[in-house]
């Protein structure tokens, strides 16, 4: 039944759909039982006349009994059925790959490690907002936020955790490819990855992850090898939390490694470029606050500053320069432009992209 | 309107009045409002508790900053003014109501020298740089008293900058709430003298001198906690 | 010999003929009065919630901006929330029906301290003052103020929080006024084992104002301190931990669910007796578990914390005792169901209605609890639609129901008038159909997986949120009707009796509206209030208890 809703695409899901099934027809049971004895009472002793006789019984220990103890013992049986799959949900076994997952206003990254070391390096597989996972493969992603309480959720896996800033929290799972998604078709998977024109812009990540894995790598995906899910954030961050969506990817293991060697590729010779600098400002949550259009959104724009003085809360007059840039998106609250309030969050970006979103703005200026 | 026993003055058919409680009642809904402060701080001395167990170097570095010698003055004022005020109550109940003024107007002014110590205290901090939220200095030589920037090691531990801020926020924040009721009561007990000079009180009714005296124990009480935990444990 | 003098108290006059100037309403110490301000107040913030609320379903009716930016939908259910939670839910019941009931329905003249009453009511208003200053900037944190984003974002949160703390005063004074006068201020004759069970209800909800409403309050204070020092205690960047602010927050927060339920609870139990003509079936037990409910909230606060990485030990304990605080509120619902059990049954009566209504409510509030305390199935639906639905469930559903059923019940006794009742029923018809056309379709929702707070969403979550976008228009028609008549009724309806109900509680024993000390001579008590059952009585002893 809870099956009708959402798919199933990890080992757990199957166990807590049961479960789900269960407290439904329990509880199910329990609105049918009192309700239909409310309906019944409601037409048997309604007041046909004044002066009915009625009854004066106001207690009666079995009864008072019975009805403490039967849901008492219900209510522990279901305690004890949730705990049990909730130890397996959080268990996350011995044999384990580790995601680093950072999260931040309003965008995802994911560290793919080789091995099972947590260190971050420059040469670690990074993808933004859209998680790539083989399946049958247990995961343990190891979640920190860089500022406020995210949370990550995906419906499909039956995990969420908040992603907190002063320590790491964590979901561990071994995802599958769900009957639906190996079976739909063409037509099926449009109208489930259908999103409005506006969405488009704004969160892409969300559309058909396995056509664009055979799209962007080349990579052949016959039905069955791809099952691509959606990543929400389910903590309350601000602007753009309802647009801190994802995808969680699942490829069998010959796509996926094919996928995991395309991207060390494509991630080794990054070339710094404008076009990168724009899908940085896309899909590390730039967009959300800064616009390349003009129009003030929460910080300034980014058209046609390059270059260009600026005039600081202080009082300083700065010019838009590659130090410039560079400061404020590593440490923004120092200079902050006037009349703009001092909330950007800090970036955590590399030599790379800060060069490429600085050609980016560059090329704004035309 | 004069009544002539405690009895007939709770038995008044005066239509809406205080005293509908009682005596008792009115004692019973202070130890309930009593119990709703313990509330109040009972959260900051849990932050403290989880934080001190966090940052346990950083606690014992940073609360060496903390004047012994003013703490404990301000120990001795407060519970002196606690007896003082104990003794107000003690004399109204015999009806003598000047030696209750005088009693009264010790605690009051016991109460304004802990206030002016604490002033010495904060500005002192703020002297040294140390200021909720930022604190910049601390003491790092119990002998000498020298306050220098926050080390990154003390006696062989790393230092983390955020326990020792931490410390001080929390010092500051209860501190000066328990401060603020200080003030409170003090504004009370004011409020009760001036109630003693123009007559209010007799020997059968003190309630609100009563009342006022409990919430002056409680503010003494919290001092009492707070004294050890910031300024005495190593 | 004495003279006919004016006297100052004519003790035949009720209450709403004495003291008529805007003054004399200002300055009242009479808790009818207050009652009757509170009433107002929260009822004109009850509106303002409402239009908020309208305009968050509104803007959902369709993926995508509808008509606000994120920005504003944020501020939108931040208002709500706040609005509802703070300014209408948690005075709710107790300050009004309470304030009006509690003296009246033990024999006394008034509550142990009526000067601290007042105070509370404008301890109250001036709270609720000082958070709306906040619309000036308005803040867009959710009601429930997470840190680090509440420490940081722009908005007037410092006066949001302030205004919630000083309301959180006024719910302390209430509370132990309540208190005392239940210890205190009882007619000679009734005991413990005596008490309405809406006095049982209030006496509960005291206990959890006194004692949780603190914690809320200093964890506030805190956060307007990070706001304005920056002192660091929830900032992870100066080695704080957001989730105690979590901690603290729900340790209030999780009670205070019952300071709304609570009493609540109390007016059905006064209700279905009267018009079942039965007395209410395990007195003693809906007592006690009134009690056991306020204990052992408490202790199940981390249940708001499953997925917050929170320990998992942690995590085990609480969902334990989330269960545990099931079974009382279960117990409630089937000593109502035999209180229905061989009755007579005035279904058409609207207190009635009403009250059967909140049964079917109710029965699904608390069950999709269980889907919550759950652990592995709480982990899939926290923070999702599902959620959402269950809260309006339990505070519209039971709350907000709950207490327009005792408007009604209660009117002739509070203003002497009757409301029209054909009018009132297509009110509750409307409300009833709205509201569960707004909120059943957002469990379906959860299940699908939507989550909370969400500005746009994906087109296929679409149907649910038309629907009830659409049931929203009806939820707020109803209320609009159902209100509108009960404040034109309180200056034009007809006349009604003393005890139109042939009711036993002791309000109905003086005259409607009662007179300014509540009774012109001491009551005294029938052998039990609840004696509606006519079953082997020579005469229906309600009968004979007739209004002075």
């Amino acid at each position: 039944m809870f099956e009708w809703f959402v798919d199933s695409a990890s080992t757990i899901a199957p166990q807590v759909n049961i479960v789900m099934n269960l407290v439904n027809f329990i509880t199910g049971l329990a609105f049918i039982l009192t309700n239909a004895a409310l309906v019944y009472f409601i037409i048997k002793y309604r007041r046909r006349k004044e002066g009915e006789i009625t009854s004066r019984i106001d207690q009666n220990h079995t009864i008072e009994v019975i009805w403490t103890v039967i849901p008492s013992i219900i209510l522990t049986i279901l305690f004890v059925i949730g705990l049990k799959d909730f130890r397996e949900l959080r268990a996350a076994g011995q044999n384990y790959k580790e995601i680093m997952v950072s999260a931040k206003q309003w965008a995802w990254e994911f560290t793919y490690s080789t091995d099972s070391d947590l260190i971050q390096s420059p040469k670690k597989i990074k993808t933004d907002n859209v998680l790539y996972l083989e399946e049958n493969e247990r995961v343990k992603l190891i979640m920190k936020s860089k500022d406020v309480i995210h949370s990550f959720f995906v419906p499909e896996f039956r995990v969420k955790e908040d992603v907190v800033g002063n320590i790491y929290t964590y979901v561990t799972f071994t995802p599958l490819i769900s009957q639906r998604q190996a079976t739909m078709t063409d037509e099926e998977r449009k109208a489930w990855y259908q999103i409005t024109q506006d969405q488009k812009e704004i969160i892409p990540q969300v559309e058909d992850q396995c056509k664009k894995v055979q799209e962007k790598y080349g990579i052949n995906l016959p039905a069955g090898t791809c099952g691509s899910y959606r990543i929400f954030c389910t903590e309350y961050c601000g602007k753009d939390h309802s647009y801190m969506l994802g995808s969680a990817v699942v490829l069998k293991k010959d796509q996926f490694l094919q996928l995991m060697n395309k991207l060390k590729e494509e991630q080794g010779k990054i070339v710094v470029s404008a076009e990168y600098g724009k899908e940085i400002y896309e899909i590390k949550g730039c967009k959300s606050c800064h616009s390349i259009d003009g129009s003030k959104v929460v910080g300034p724009s980014f058209k046609g500053i390059w270059g260009k003085p600026r005039k600081l809360a202080d009082g300083r007059v700065v010019t838009v320069d590659e130090n410039y840039i560079t400061r404020s998106i590593l440490e923004p609250t120092i200079e902050v432009a006037e009349g703009y309030p001092n909330i950007m969050p800090p970036q955590d970006l590399n030599e790379e992209q800060i060069q490429s979103v600085i050609e980016f703005i560059k090329s704004l200026n035309k | 309107m004069s009544v002539s026993s405690i009895k007939e003055f709770e038995t008044i058919k005066h239509p809406v009045h205080e005293e509908l409680a009682g005596y008792e009642g009115a004692k019973f809904g202070m130890w309930l409002f009593l119990a709703t402060e313990l509330l109040l701080f009972g959260v900051l001395f849990a932050g403290f508790a989880i934080f001190h167990a966090k940052y346990p170097v950083e606690f014992k570095l940073a609360h060496m900053s903390l004047d012994r010698v003013m703490g404990s003055i301000n120990t001795v004022i407060l519970i002196t003014s606690s007896m003082t005020v104990a003794l107000a109550i003690d004399a109204i109940q015999r009806g003598k109501r000047n030696l209750s003024i005088w009693f009264l107007v010790a605690t009051i002014l016991l109460a304004s020298g802990f206030l002016v110590v604490k002033y010495f205290e904060y500005t002192a901090k703020f002297h040294h740089n140390i200021f909720p939220g930022n604190a910049q200095q601390v003491v790092i030589d119990h002998h000498t008293h020298q306050y220098g920037p926050v080390p990154s090691q003390w006696e062989g531990k790393a230092v983390d900058k955020n326990g020792v801020n931490l410390f001080f926020s929390f010092y500051f924040v209860m501190t000066g709430i328990h401060g603020l009721h200080v003030l409170i009561g003090m504004i009370v007990l004011t409020w009760v003298l001036i109630g003693m000079i123009k007559g209010k009180y007799t020997h059968w009714y003190y309630t609100p001198v009563e009342n006022s005296g409990l919430y002056w124990h409680l503010v003494d009480l919290i001092w009492i906690y707070l004294f050890p935990l910031f300024y005495l444990i190593q | 010999m004495a003279h006919a003098v004016a006297h100052e108290h004519d003790h035949n006059k009720s209450y709403l003929e004495v003291g008529r100037s805007i003054w004399g309403w200002l300055t009242t110490t009479d808790h009818k009065k207050i009652g009757i301000m509170y009433l107002f107040t929260i009822m004109i913030y009850f509106a303002v919630g409402g239009i908020s609320a309208l305009l968050v379903r509104l803007e959902l009716i369709a993926p995508g901006k509808t008509f606000f930016s994120p920005d504003t939908y944020n501020v939108l259910f931040t208002l709500h929330g706040a609005i509802m939670t703070f300014l209408f839910i948690v005075p709710g019941i107790p300050a009004t029906l309470g304030n009006f009931l509690l003296p009246l329905m033990i024999g006394a003249k008034d509550v142990a301290f009526p000067r601290i009453n007042l105070a509370s009511y404008y301890v109250y208003l001036i709270g609720s003052f000082i958070s709306l200053v906040s619309l000036l900037s308005p803040a867009d944190t959710g009601w429930t103020f997470y840190a680090p984003y509440s420490m940081k974002t722009n908005g007037l949160v410092v006066w949001l929080t302030l205004g919630a703390f000083i309301m959180g005063f006024a719910s302390i004074l209430t509370g132990f006024n309540f208190i005392v006068t239940v210890h205190r201020m009882r007619a000679p004759g009734l005991g413990w084992s005596n008490l309405p069970l809406f006095v049982w209800a209030l006496y509960a909800t005291a206990i959890i104002q006194l004692l949780a409403t603190p914690v809320v309050g200093m964890n506030l204070v805190l956060l307007i301190f990070e706001r304005v020092l920056d002192i660091g205690i929830f900032n992870p960047a100066k080695g704080g931990d957001p989730i105690l602010f979590e901690q603290f927050f729900w340790f209030y927060s999780h009670p205070v669910v019952y300071i709304m339920i609570l009493p609540a609870f109390g007016v059905v139990s006064e209700i279905l007796p009267v018009f079942s003509r039965r007395p209410i079936f395990g007195y003693k037990a809906i007592a006690y578990s009134s009690l056991a409910i306020a204990l052992v909230s408490f202790l199940v606060w981390g249940h708001h914390l499953f997925v917050s990485g929170m320990s998992d030990w942690a995590r085990y304990i609480f969902s334990f005792l989330t269960f545990f605080v099931a079974v009382p509120t279960a117990i409630k619902i089937f000593n109502w169901l035999a209180t229905l059990w061989k009755g007579s049954l005035e279904i058409t009566a609207t207190p009635m209605y009403y009250t059967l209504g909140f049964l079917f409510m109710f029965t699904i509030a608390g069950l999709t609890g269980l889907h919550l305390a759950v652990l592995s199935t709480d982990v899939y639906l926290h923070d999702t639609y599902f959620v959402v639905a269950h809260f309006h469930y339990t505070m519209q559903g039971g709350t907000v129901f709950a207490l327009i059923a005792g408007l009604h019940y209660w009117f002739p006794k509070i203003t002497g008038r009757w409301y029209n009742k054909k009018v009132a029923f297509w009110g509750w018809l409307i409300l009833f159909v709205g509201f569960n056309a707004t909120f059943l379709p957002q469990f379906l929702l959860g299940l699908e997986g939507m989550p909370r707070r969400y500005f746009d969403y994906l087109p296929h979550f679409q149907t649910w949120h038309l629907v009830s976008t659409i049931g929203s228009w009806f939820n707020g028609l109803g209320y609009v009707i159902v209100l509108t008549n009960l404040l034109v009724s309180a200056f034009t309806g007809e006349k009604a009796e003393a005890n139109p109900y042939n009711a036993l509680s002791l309000e109905w024993q003086t005259s409607s509206p009662p007179p300014e000390t509540n009774f012109i001579t001491t009551p005294t008590f029938p052998a039990s209030i609840y004696d509606y059952g006519t079953e082997g009585k020579e005469e229906d002893t309600s009968k004979t208890k007739k209004a002075v």
